[in-house]
């Protein structure tokens, strides 16, 4: 057997955490050590429970050069710390994943990467901010780096892979599991089955001429998603990036946990502010008033990470939206109306008193013209 | 010998003429009923018999056999009770038969001889009228709902004597009277509530005023307390006054489910159904093992609002479909099919989630993936039948405090009648009324674009990610609030107030 084949067989047992983990590799020396020790002196080991050692001595009978076939065989890559491509920031992270399963591509070697968080219940400014942030990011080459939960995380994915950019989802289940299922989209566009996000052309096979970046767990593949597996992978994703952005989080949001992490990790905070008073920004404006940097635009990140990184510095700041369609009167009060929080169609009217149907027809050629966006059913806000 | 006397019964909204024979012969004495009876009509022969003996009209111990004929049609229904008294009678020679001759009887007997309602009394008249009978004898308690239907004389009756002696000359009963012209036109319809109540909610009053003047579907989106029902309910208070036509019309589908009484006999308001949503599909679109219209067809010319949309059933709401289209529900059974009439405009609230506060995300607790699965129990086939979607924002303080009144139903009515009429006159001698009722190959016919119009609803598809459907319903809606305007063809800003309504699923 060769080494990466006893960390696969390592990696099969289930409920081993990473600290758990550390102590035995650490008492017994390396996974081949592990797999041939005796039964006794793995009952010897503290914190190892039965099932933990019924797990490392059953799981022996298995053939891993035949289960690592079949995983290449699935798209499913396995990589270890004794791979020279193993994610390079995750060498030296505490209780750092030493192997990790991965779908698509890696992470690449010397890319600026962001890590965008949040909460999963978002409002439609959050939603906003962050598809509008994710693209921003990922225009300029930056890598996208989130845990492809509901609210945030998907919109983080989704943004990135509409403007055509790198995205790396990081699951707390096997990479060949869509866990939420609503995010089946992302998950196909990111292993590179299907695109079913960007328009971009397809193969006559329907697969995705172009990748999207990949999905990344240090579970087995068929894990389940088990609740204590996420707090566990928000340090991978903490990890795995040079700044963490904080879209949207109310006071108790889980996002919390990954902030520890980037903080424990020595990453940089950025936090997108909310108005005062609105729960599900509270969390990102106490971030801010306690030392996290406020992200205004892409650019605010962009800036920051272009002292180490040289592909950076031919970004140039995107120029203000000029206006080139001539507007009427009545457009441009409307336009001048709107923000990026949402407003209902009957506010707008109360507003400006533009009678309801002039205002849904000037409402339409502006969203025709580019400059609005429906960002729910009759809710209008500026793009 | 033998009696012969008319009656009626109602299949579906129609009812048919039955002769009820009554033969009384020597023989063991016994009272035998045949004619394909249900056990209500068999029961008849009991307070028949009773009747008769507490209005001291004993039946001689002798054979009796009554028929009901056409006696392979099934007979259901209490409405046969006096007209089998009268044929025993008529058969035991106490009554004459020639003065049944050309007239209909039909009234539910109690055992003290009294004249009992029923149901379905308006069919049965207009059927006796068509049939060329001249008196109808009808419960008093229907007699208002009968005397309706001009060109017959319809007598109320109160108990089985008044009957008798009325047969036999000592007694002279009144025929009700039709409605005066001067009823009619007071009865053109007054609506309890009125549109100049609802303050603010632009986007909503615009939105109903043009899907009345189409006839288009309606669907209304917002969080709970916003005045969505408020909205519904004024509805039928802005379509145009029913003719008697179509009073009459959907009259007798109020008769037929007994909804008929001596205040309310002629239906001139457009009706306004709102079932709860826990009813079941039978009580929604008709049924039952006797068949009876549902609340589709009691809706029909008016307005069947679906309170909460998604917490109905799911069945419920798919048995939607087939009336949508076509405009008629048809209720098969064994022995015959029924069909109602189900030309309703449907009007449809949702919140936007569970809790009904999505998007304002700082009191909405729902998962996004709550959020999608309660707007997706409407399915799609039935969303496609809904033309236009609007949201009713939440009412703010100002609003409440200083009301602006809105403008009052009769002034949005007088500019719908202007709309329908030209589509009445467009559509003429087709077999469709209504912008809404055009089908695919009519839209292209009726709804031409001009060079500037189609660069619009070019980007307009591209942009939206319209579906053909949503592509035909854009037109649509275009096509009415063009008529609305009172243009000839549709032209640019009708297109984009019609984008404003469409009902896409949001992403």
């Amino acid at each position: 057997m060769t080494g990466k084949e006893y960390w696969l067989y390592l990696s099969r047992v289930k409920g081993m955490e990473s600290g758990r983990r550390r102590i035995l590799l650490e008492m017994l020396g390396s996974p081949e050590e592990i797999y041939k020790a005796g039964e006794a002196s793995l009952r010897s080991i503290p914190l190892l429970e039965d099932f933990h050692i019924d797990q490392l001595l059953n799981y022996r009978n298995t053939d891993y050069e035949k289960e690592l076939e079949k995983f290449t065989k699935a798209g499913i890559g396995f990589i270890t710390v004794d791979d020279k491509n193993f994610p390079d920031r995750l060498r030296d992270i505490p209780d750092a994943p030493p192997f990790l399963f991965y779908k698509g591509e890696l992470p690449g070697k010397d890319k600026p990467s962001v890590a965008m968080v949040g909460s999963r219940k978002c409002s439609i400014y959050g939603r906003e901010m962050c598809m509008k942030f994710s693209s921003g990011l990922a225009e300029a080459g930056i890598e996208i780096i989130s845990g492809m939960a509901a609210g945030v995380d998907g919109f983080a994915h989704r943004g990135a892979i509409k403007a055509g950019g790198k995205t790396f989802a990081i699951l707390g289940c096997g990479v060949d599991v869509c866990y939420p299922a609503m995010n089946k989209d992302i998950f196909d566009t990111l292993s590179g089955k299907r695109d079913r996000i960007s328009t971009d052309k397809m193969d006559k096979d329907g697969e995705s001429v172009k990748s999207y970046g990949g999905i990344l767990s240090e579970y087995y593949p068929g894990d389940k998603a088990l609740p204590y597996n996420f707090p566990q992978r928000n340090r991978i994703i903490s990890g795995l990036c040079d700044i963490l952005l904080v879209v949207e989080a109310g006071k108790k949001s889980g996002t919390f946990i990954t902030v520890d992490h980037a903080l424990e990790q020595g990453r940089e905070i950025f936090a997108i502010p909310g108005r005062i008073g609105d729960t599900v920004s509270d969390g990102c404006n106490s971030l801010i008033k306690n030392g996290a940097m406020m992200a205004t635009e892409p650019e605010d990140i962009i800036e920051e990470l272009k002292t180490h990184y040289e592909m950076l510095l031919t970004v140039e700041k995107k120029k203000k939206k000029t206006i080139k369609e001539k507007l009427t009167a009545e457009e441009k009060e409307v336009y001048e109306r709107l923000e990026p929080v949402p407003i209902g169609i009957n506010e707008i009217s109360g507003l400006t008193g533009v009678g309801f149907d002039r205002l849904s027809m000037i409402l339409i050629s502006l969203e025709l013209k580019g400059l609005i966006k429906e960002a729910g059913k009759n809710l209008y806000i500026r793009v | 010998m033998y009696g012969n006397v008319k009656s009626a019964s109602v299949y579906g909204i129609e009812a048919m003429l039955i002769n009820v024979e009554a033969d009384v012969s020597d023989g063991l004495p016994l009272f035998n009923m045949v004619g394909y009876l249900a056990s209500e009509v068999k029961e008849a022969k009991d307070r028949v018999r009773t009747a008769l003996k507490n209005s001291n009209f004993a039946l001689r111990p002798k054979h009796i056999t009554v028929n009901l004929s056409p006696a392979d049609v099934r007979k259901a229904g209490t409405a046969f009770d006096l007209p089998i008294a009268m044929a025993c009678l008529a058969a035991s020679e106490i009554l004459p038969q020639e003065k049944f001759d050309n007239m209909l009887i039909v009234g539910e007997l109690g055992l003290d001889g009294k004249v009992n309602r029923i149901s379905g009394v308006l069919p049965i008249c207009i059927a006796a009228k068509e049939a060329g009978i001249d008196i109808v004898i009808v419960p008093k308690g229907n007699a208002r709902e009968g005397a309706v239907v001009g060109g017959i004389r319809v007598f109320g009756v109160e108990t089985l004597n008044e009957l008798i002696e009325y047969i036999l000359d000592v007694r002279e009963l009144e025929a009700e009277q039709g409605m005066s012209d001067d009823e009619l036109k007071g009865s053109s319809a007054e609506y309890a509530e009125d549109f100049s109540e609802v303050s603010g909610q632009e986007a909503a009053r615009r939105a109903a005023e043009i899907a009345v003047s189409g006839q288009h579907n309606l669907l209304l989106s917002g969080p709970p307390g916003s005045g969505k029902t408020m909205i519904a309910r004024r509805i039928p208070g802005i379509m145009p006054d029913m003719s008697f036509e179509d009073c009459l019309a959907i009259s007798r589908i109020y008769s037929v489910a007994g909804l008929l009484n001596d205040e309310k006999y002629l239906i001139t308001r457009r009706p306004f159904r709102s079932p709860h949503h826990t009813c079941t599909v039978t009580s929604l679109v008709g049924g039952g093992a006797t068949p009876k219209p549902g609340e589709i067809s009691l809706a029909a010319n008016g307005v069947l609002f679906l309170d909460e949309m998604p917490e109905f059933g799911r069945e419920a709401i798919e048995a939607l479909r087939q009336p949508l289209e076509d405009r008629v529900v048809t209720v098969s059974r064994l022995n015959a099919s029924y069909t109602y009439p189900a030309g309703f405009m449907l009007v449809a609230s949702m919140n936007p989630c569970p809790c009904g506060h999505y998007p304002d995300r700082s009191r909405c607790t729902c998962s996004e993936r709550q959020i999608r699965m309660y707007q997706r129990r409407i399915s799609q086939p039935v969303m496609d039948r809904i033309d236009l979607c609007v949201s009713v924002s939440e009412i703010r303080y100002e609003q409440l405090s200083t009301p602006k009144k809105g403008e009052c139903s009769s002034a949005i009515r007088e500019r719908v009648m202007c709309a329908r009429e030209i589509q009445l006159d467009r559509y003429k001698g087709m077999s469709v009324s209504f912008n809404s009722e055009l089908t695919g190959s009519m839209t292209t016919e009726f709804c031409p674009l001009g060079r500037e119009e189609k660069e619009l609803m070019e980007k307009a598809f591209e942009k939206y990610a319209l579906s053909a459907r949503g592509y035909h319903r854009l037109l649509k809606v275009s096509r009415t609030i063009a008529d609305m305007a009172g243009e000839k063809d549709i032209k640019v800003p009708h297109i984009l107030e019609a984008l404003c309504y469409r009902n896409g699923d949001e992403r």
